[in-house]
């Protein structure tokens, strides 16, 4: 409950809170804030620049920005989340399994992170699509899977702290299962720092994956996806500019909000903010959402 | 230190491996027949089994791989199915325009990011800080394809001041410089915003250390205490960064390269995903790969070099 109250109570996660409140709010009353559906089109009203009939213009279909935008809060929500999601479980299973059996089984997998952490994320998410093929579940998936390292040696690094404690040698000596100590009594305790994590991959997730898009190989035409809104812009940036530069706003809106949330929870969950405020120098460390 | 460099050597080795498996597995682990690919729609069945015992995808997995392995220490990546060409070819031939694009990218994010820096670290929440810092989120969190658009809309079309788009006939040209003004900007602001609040946030602490108390205390002017005594504790574990980012610009610059037309490493890497060119797939991310860890490495042992206790940890 402190931690929440002490999350409200920071600025930066206040602003990002309101940036995600504008997002989240877009994407669930889509129906009813949008003027028209993603895909209505009307060639009589192509390419009309901003005004207040159409209020961020219309693409090249005719079709309203405005509402291909707030449409396409859901899908990049949905890959922001389902793409942090996959990478969070795996990761966390192959971190909690390494850090808390260690000795061979630790080896391989980490030498398998350090192998996947040896592809830079959007070159790794891109041999991911080359694989399965353009479309949006498997920018999904290729996004998800670039995250999964980096949970896993988060979830490592932090089980390996946890497991010499008194309390789990306690839970072995009762006889407790692997599997229980590490759901109740390992994950709990080092759950802090994934979630930092998992909010800043959020936005590093919708980020890698709008980047897929703009290069073709995310989500297909029509789905108002806001990478191909702004690739479909590119192309008529000369005359067009709004076809292509709104979508990106909304994505770095959303991006934005995530990494100053991701910010505040950090500071939230950490106890050195807090004594640095009262006086022993402020502690702040950079986010690094690539 | 020899010791400590042979450690880091060796434990790069089985990584490299490993990279090249992912690398070579990428056709296999794709679906369809490379050699129906090549062929084209209309060849005949005859025509693909010639082509698959020529490109060796009859032999077991292992024997395939070593003989992926033992060409590519040899630089030898195949001929690209689209262009007919060696692959190497056109990799050296793109690759030195990547790379420069990079190597200006990480020199101004850099000297920019550490400016700001220092700047926001030696007056932390002030009015200054605070714009800096928020600037710094913005530039991490807008998509990188978005900003090289913004630039371009704004100098190229609005204001006419720089060419939008292409290469240079040479960098050491009035062109060519103009060229790389906006690619090397939006390659590198992300880099330039995370290196800002690295060592703001690196600043902070050293500044709160005893050693900069007793600077202060002696009477140093408050410029000796922050350029001559902090600044260089502090720039330590920028330097990490500094590595781990010429890998990011290298994998970020496949999105930079296909903004602005230039003509890289990045284009081939989407051209070849988009014609189901997998010997040029495969060369291209084994390279950014392998120089991925390459100068990870060699940053582990520059760090160690600046500060001795790594070594002993």
């Amino acid at each position: 409950m402190n931690v929440l109250i002490r999350l409200t109570r920071h600025r930066s996660a206040r602003v990002g809170l309101v940036c995600l409140a504008l997002i989240f709010g877009m994407a669930a009353f889509a129906p009813w804030l949008a003027p028209e559906g993603y895909d209505d089109q009307d060639l009589m009203i192509r390419l009309q620049p901003p005004s207040s009939e159409h209020p961020l213009g219309t693409d090249q279909l005719g079709r309203q920005l405005t509402s291909r935008i707030i449409w396409g809060a859901r899908i990049s929500l949905q890959i922001a989340f389902l793409a942090t999601g996959i990478g969070l479980v795996i990761g966390s299973a192959l971190g909690l399994t390494a850090g808390f059996y260690g000795g061979k089984l630790d080896r391989f997998i980490m030498g398998l992170m350090d192998v996947l952490l040896a592809f830079p994320g959007i070159l790794l998410a891109l041999a991911v699509v080359a694989v399965l093929g353009p479309g949006l579940y498997n920018v999904m998936i290729a996004v998800g899977i670039s995250g999964i390292p980096r949970f896993a040696r988060l979830v490592r690094g932090s089980t390996l702290s946890v497991r010499e404690k008194e309390y789990i040698e306690a839970q072995h000596a009762l006889g407790a299962r692997d599997l229980g100590i590490l759901i109740k009594h390992i994950l709990p305790n080092i759950i802090g720092p994934i979630i930092v994590l998992a909010t800043l991959r959020v936005g590093t997730s919708i980020m890698q994956a709008a980047g897929v898009s703009f290069l073709g190989l995310g989500a297909q035409p029509p789905l108002p996806d806001w990478g191909g809104m702004v690739s479909q812009g590119r192309h008529l940036l000369r005359s067009e500019w709004w076809v292509g530069i709104f979508p990106g706003v909304a994505i770095l809106i959303c991006v934005f909000g995530f990494n100053l949330l991701g910010d505040g929870v950090r500071d939230a969950l950490d106890p050195r903010v807090r004594i640095a405020k009262k006086g022993q120098g402020p502690k702040e460390e950079a986010a690094t959402p690539s | 230190m020899f010791e400590y460099a042979m450690r880091k050597i060796v434990n790069a080795i089985p990584i490299l491996i490993g990279v090249s498996i992912l690398v070579f597995l990428l056709v296999h682990l794709t679906p369809g027949d490379p050699a129906r690919i090549l062929a084209g729609p209309e060849a005949y069945e005859e025509d693909i089994a010639a082509i698959r015992e020529r490109l060796g995808l009859n032999d077991p997995i292992h024997v395939q791989y070593w003989r992926f392995i033992s060409s590519a220490v040899r630089l030898d990546f195949g001929r690209s199915f689209r262009t007919q060409r060696p692959v190497t070819q056109d990799i050296l031939m793109r690759f030195p325009n990547t790379l420069q694009l990079a190597m200006v990218a990480i020199t101004w994010s850099v000297i920019f990011g550490v400016g700001i820096g220092v700047y926001a670290g030696v007056r932390p929440n002030s009015i200054g800080d605070s714009l800096s810092m928020g600037a710094a989120l913005v530039g991490v969190s807008a998509p990188s394809f978005w900003k090289g658009l913004l630039l371009m809309l704004i100098f190229a079309y609005w204001l006419g001041w720089l060419p939008a788009s292409g290469m240079g006939e040479s960098f050491f040209s009035a062109d060519g410089l103009k060229r790389m003004i906006m690619p090397a900007i939006t390659l590198g602001t992300g880099t330039a915003a995370v290196m800002a609040r690295m060592t703001r946030s690196s600043m902070l602490e050293v500044l709160n250390q005893d050693y900069i108390r007793t600077a202060r205390s002696k009477g140093l002017s408050e410029r000796n205490v922050v350029y001559r005594h902090a600044l260089r504790n502090a720039l330590i574990p920028v330097v990490t960064l500094i590595g781990l980012q010429l890998g990011v610009l290298m994998g970020g610059a496949v999105i930079t390269e296909q903004v602005f037309a230039w003509p890289g490493v990045g284009t081939l890497v989407i051209n070849g995903i988009n014609a189901r060119d997998y010997p040029m797939v495969q060369a291209c991310i084994l390279l950014i790969a392998t120089i991925f860890v390459v100068v990870n490495l060699l940053v582990d042992l520059t760090y160690s070099l600046i500060d001795p206790r790594i070594r002993y940890n």
